[in-house]
């Protein structure tokens, strides 16, 4: 573009409108920052009061509405604002940076001060020992793959280096600023692709909707690191491939191979993903009905190096450093399959959408109109394409090819959907939708733009303001939706403790009881517990907790009735030759059931009977601890109960006929 | 035009001559910026410097001035790739066994800044008679395949003030969210759920302890984090069929956050038999919402007699 054609276009009255001056004027943007204040204001004060009425309640109807409120407040606006088509580019980018900012309230205000969800105990543990230890690799007892993915856990540690700051506080600036990026990156990338800097920020705004997106991905853990990374490496690709000039296709090929290289450190579904994208925009470059333009050949050549360079950074660390990433991938898509086929041929159990969910009807109902919603738009953004190649202002070249992969790669979000069906697929789903949302939302944002415009465009002022209103009504049910079709709401909001909850487990006592045997034991025991104990003994409390699995029963030690011997029979030999020393109990086992289904892990056999009024299958097998030959109780707190194991057991164990010999006791304050 | 205004273009120019150079000196500061306490104060100083200058340098290193992205994309690709290479850093650091340290750390990244300042700077020398205002194109606008790219941006006219507008939204951003974080800190939150517990003290034993013919003194330790004092029942028994007292009881009141440190005084056994002995802590007034039992507490060792064979046992 030079100089006399962009002021032409400056100039040009088609971008110069009589209301833009009068809208954009000094008082215009004085009352649009007073009222943007106002509401920004407001809507903070009630996501607080939201979070205020959660602490007391284990749900309740009042807590959501506040904080729904308080989110239209703080984005409704804003959004409002960015997409009016008279905003000038600068503060439209300035107000999605506000944007990407306030969104990261919910998270934040969820517990400013520590980690609070599973995945965030496992990476503040793996951080912790880079600090500790100054190595990388170490391994993670509540979730070992993160171990071979540092990328996250090191940068966290560089900036508490340099700051002094505890892990968390850099971890929340850390996090503050991806989730900043991602919603630049994805306005960025869409004006990459040739939208419009409007068009393009309707696309950040609309990914946004996605359900990870103000929980998920906001969390201390390697994928909300490594999509921002992923975001901005496709930029960094789109140019490659886009640049007509051989020095442009270098430079913009270097910063994708080193972003990319930063991806494939840090998470390895966000590496696969990146490097399936990438790969559609190879295949589609290289379609000469798509791409054959001029310099075609380059432009393929360009596009399948990086894909084969990316692609040969993710075989590396996948074959040489995380090896067990395959396996622990494959369940999420093998078991949902197949779960889905018993269930397609009427022998499978389904899984029931929202089945244990505290989230409210309206909630619930809004997540089915999300899909539905972005359906209609998936379907818009086709027909827009359509009617572009139609009328030839979507000619062969890269620009079409381009499209068509990101098209590709967001059309995929609509029969993963399927696999929400399936409880094996059902997280896998949940996870991809964040990277086909990429996608998605470059199809949608064009067919968005045009309901904009087209509600604009109408004569009568009532019909505008009907329609404007309709479509943020949309955009409301779409945020509500979205945020329910993704993490329960006891992860979403604090509560009460809440048994069985990965995030509402947390107590005081837990705390202390993690703390005691920290300073009276030291870092590092091998111990075995539950789940939920286990997040906090094996993060904060530095202790490796045993990993329960089919070859490795630990919840048989607890299943055994008393008086009969743990079975099999190996699992004591092999507890003690990996020198496990104590075992902690949370009696509640023995009483309720856990509110995400699972005692131990997803592992555990499914003959541990969930079903309300039914009896845990731990009740009346606690006590049998305090009797046995090779176990000692060291510790009780009210719920919680530390016991050494002495194994191997002793061959003569203790005495059942006791002496008749007094003792004595004193206590001192 | 005023002196400020002089000294200002004088400035700026002398930063645009060899900005990668300043720059560097700027990250090479962090070894002084490591001498204030750690905390926020240290943060707003060392945090810009980390998430910014690696990344500002690789940008500088890889794009000639023409093509290297400018606002937005220069602040994202330089946070971005800053948070890279201390992901770098640290990797090759622990590939040369080096341990990963706050000093370590800040050398590997030093080297790697100054490889790329040379670089930069490297880039810097042909464009340097182009030393001035900014008026590079956004990447890619040349390319034909975009010709029929959407253009429904808004008036471009304030593109000038495009740095102060970022900067306003990110510290209105800022300023809110630590309200809302300032506001919920300070609402009354629900008292944490209290509780007690007790356990072993003294050195720590593996398998049964050894007593002597004098006898032995167990410590223990009782802690109430309650709200409240409660009174409890302490008792010490030999485990078995039936169970026998072995000491106490006690009836102790242990008022709100106190510690209380017991000692069980163990006679010596009468053979080389193991036996169990349990101390139980009861509540007086307090029953298990489960079981309706009162509220209890224990902990329990094995002991045995010093010098005397386990073989001997029930002799």
């Amino acid at each position: 573009l030079t100089a006399a054609s962009y002021r032409r276009q400056v100039n040009s009255p088609s971008s110069r409108d009589s209301s833009v001056h009068q809208d954009s004027s000094p008082r215009g943007y004085l009352l649009a920052t007073v009222a943007l204040a106002g509401c920004g204001l407001a809507g903070m004060a009630a996501v607080v009061r939201g979070y205020q009425i959660a602490e007391t309640t284990v749900s309740s109807t009042s807590e959501f509405a506040w904080f729904w409120i308080g989110m239209f407040l703080l984005e409704l606006p804003l959004a409002g604002l960015v997409l009016r088509r008279d905003a000038p580019r600068t503060i439209r980018t300035a107000l999605l940076t506000f944007y990407g900012i306030v969104s990261y309230a919910p998270k934040l205000l969820r517990d400013p001060t520590s980690s609070a969800y599973h995945d965030e105990f496992a990476h503040w543990r793996e951080t912790a020992e880079i600090l500790g230890t100054g190595k990388l690799f170490r391994s993670d007892a509540i979730i070992p793959i993160i171990a071979r993915y540092p990328g996250l856990h090191a940068a966290t540690a560089a900036l508490v280096h340099a700051t002094g700051l505890n892990i968390w506080q850099a971890a929340t600036l850390l996090l503050l600023l991806f989730h900043v990026m991602l919603v630049l990156g994805i306005a960025t990338l869409a004006q990459a692709l040739g939208f419009g800097n409007r068009t393009s920020s309707l696309a950040a705004i609309l990914y946004s909707l996605n359900s990870s997106f103000l929980y998920f991905d906001t969390q201390y853990a390697y994928e909300s690191m490594a999509i921002t990374l992923l975001v901005w490496t496709l930029v960094a690709y789109v140019w490659a491939i886009r640049s007509p000039s051989r020095q442009g296709r270098a430079t913009s090929s270097v910063l994708t191979t080193v972003l990319s290289a930063g991806t494939v450190i840090t998470h390895h579904l966000s590496a696969f993903t990146l490097l399936l994208i990438m790969a559609f925009i190879s295949l589609a470059v290289s379609v000469p009905w798509l791409a054959k333009r001029e310099n075609w050949v380059w432009t393929a050549v360009t596009a399948w190096g990086l894909t084969l360079i990316t692609a040969a950074m993710v075989g590396s660390w996948f074959l040489f450093v995380a090896p067990s990433s395959l396996p622990y991938l494959s369940p999420y898509i093998g078991g949902g399959l197949s779960e889905l086929m018993q269930e397609a041929q009427g022998s499978g159990a389904g899984r029931q959408l929202f089945g244990a969910s505290m989230s409210p009807w309206w909630e619930q109902n809004s997540a089915y109109l999300v899909t539905i919603s972005a359906f209609a738009l998936a379907m818009g953004g086709l027909l827009w394409i359509r009617v572009r190649i139609r009328d030839g202002r979507l000619p062969r070249g890269r620009r079409r090819a381009l499209l068509f992969s990101f098209t590709l790669s967001g059309l995929i979000y609509f029969p993963s959907t399927i696999f929400i069906l399936s409880p094996a697929g059902a997280e896998g789903a949940r996870r991809s939708w964040a990277f086909t949302w990429i996608g998605l939302c470059i199809l949608a944002a064009p067919a968005a733009a045009w309901l904009l415009d087209f509600a604009r465009r109408r004569a009568h002022q009532w019909m505008r303001v009907s329609m404007r209103s309709a479509l943020a009504a949309s955009l409301a049910i779409a945020l509500v939706g979205g945020t329910a079709a993704g993490l329960d709401a006891s992860y979403r909001f604090p509560g009460p403790f809440l048994y069985g909850s990965d995030a509402r487990s947390v107590t005081p006592e837990l705390l202390g009881t993690s703390a005691w045997f920290s300073a009276r034991f030291g870092s590092g025991n091998n111990i075995v517990t539950d789940r939920y104990t286990g997040l906090i003994f094996g993060s904060f409390g530095l202790q490796n907790t045993a990993g329960p699995s089919a070859s490795f029963p630990t919840y048989n030690i607890y299943l055994a009735k008393p008086g009969v011997s743990i079975k099999p029979a190996y699992l004591l030999s092999e507890l003690s030759s990996s020198d496990y020393t104590y075992l902690i109990v949370d009696k509640r086992m023995a009483y309720d059931l856990p509110q995400i289904g699972v005692y131990f892990e997803p592992d555990e056999p499914m003959w541990i009977d969930r079903r309300h009024g039914v009896k845990p299958a731990f009740y009346g097998r606690l006590d049998k601890f305090n009797t046995i030959q090779w176990m000692v109780k060291v510790f009780q707190s009210d719920n919680y109960s530390v016991y050494r194991i002495d194994l191997p057991a002793p061959k003569i164990g203790y005495q059942h006929q006791p002496p008749r010999l007094r003792g004595k006791l004193s206590v001192t304050p | 035009m005023t002196r400020t205004h002089v000294f200002v273009r004088q400035v700026t120019r002398l930063w645009l001559s060899a900005w990668p150079f300043w720059t560097l000196l700027v990250f090479a500061s962090l070894a002084a910026v490591r001498l204030l306490p750690g905390g926020y104060a240290r943060a707003a100083v060392a945090a810009p410097i980390l998430l910014a200058v690696p990344g500002a340098l690789t940008l500088g290193a890889v794009f000639s001035g023409h093509h290297r992205p400018r606002g937005v994309l220069f602040a994202g690709y330089a946070v971005l790739l800053s948070v890279v290479w201390s992901v770098f850093a640290s990797l090759a650091l622990y590939m040369l066994k080096v341990l990963i340290t706050a000093e370590s750390t800040y050398w590997c990244l030093l080297v790697v800044s100054a490889l790329l300042t040379i670089a930069a700077e490297a880039r810097l020398v042909p464009g340097r008679s182009q030393v001035g205002p900014r008026s590079v194109p956004e990447p890619g606008t040349l390319d034909p395949d975009w010709a029929s790219a959407e253009a429904d941006d808004g008036p471009p006219a304030a593109v000038r003030g495009a740095g102060y507008y970022a900067i306003g939204a990110v510290m209105a951003g800022l300023s809110l969210l630590a309200g809302g974080v300032y506001v919920q800190d300070h609402l009354p939150h629900p008292a944490p759920t209290g509780y007690t517990w007790m356990a072993w003290t003294g050195p720590r034993v593996n398998g049964a302890i050894a007593i002597g013919a004098a006898g032995a003194k167990l410590p223990f330790q009782i802690v109430h984090r309650q709200s409240h004092t409660t009174t409890f029942r302490l008792r010490a028994t030999w485990l078995g069929a039936p169970s026998r007292l072995l000491a106490g009881p006690l009836t102790v009141s242990i008022g709100p956050e106190k510690t209380f440190h017991g000692v069980l005084f163990v006679p010596p056994p009468p053979n080389g038999c193991t036996y169990r002995i349990v101390v139980t802590l009861t509540a007086a007034q307090q029953v298990e919402s489960q079981t309706k039992h009162p509220l209890t507490w224990s902990i329990n060792a094995d002991v045995h007699r010093l010098g005397k064979s386990p073989n001997t046992c029930g002799s």
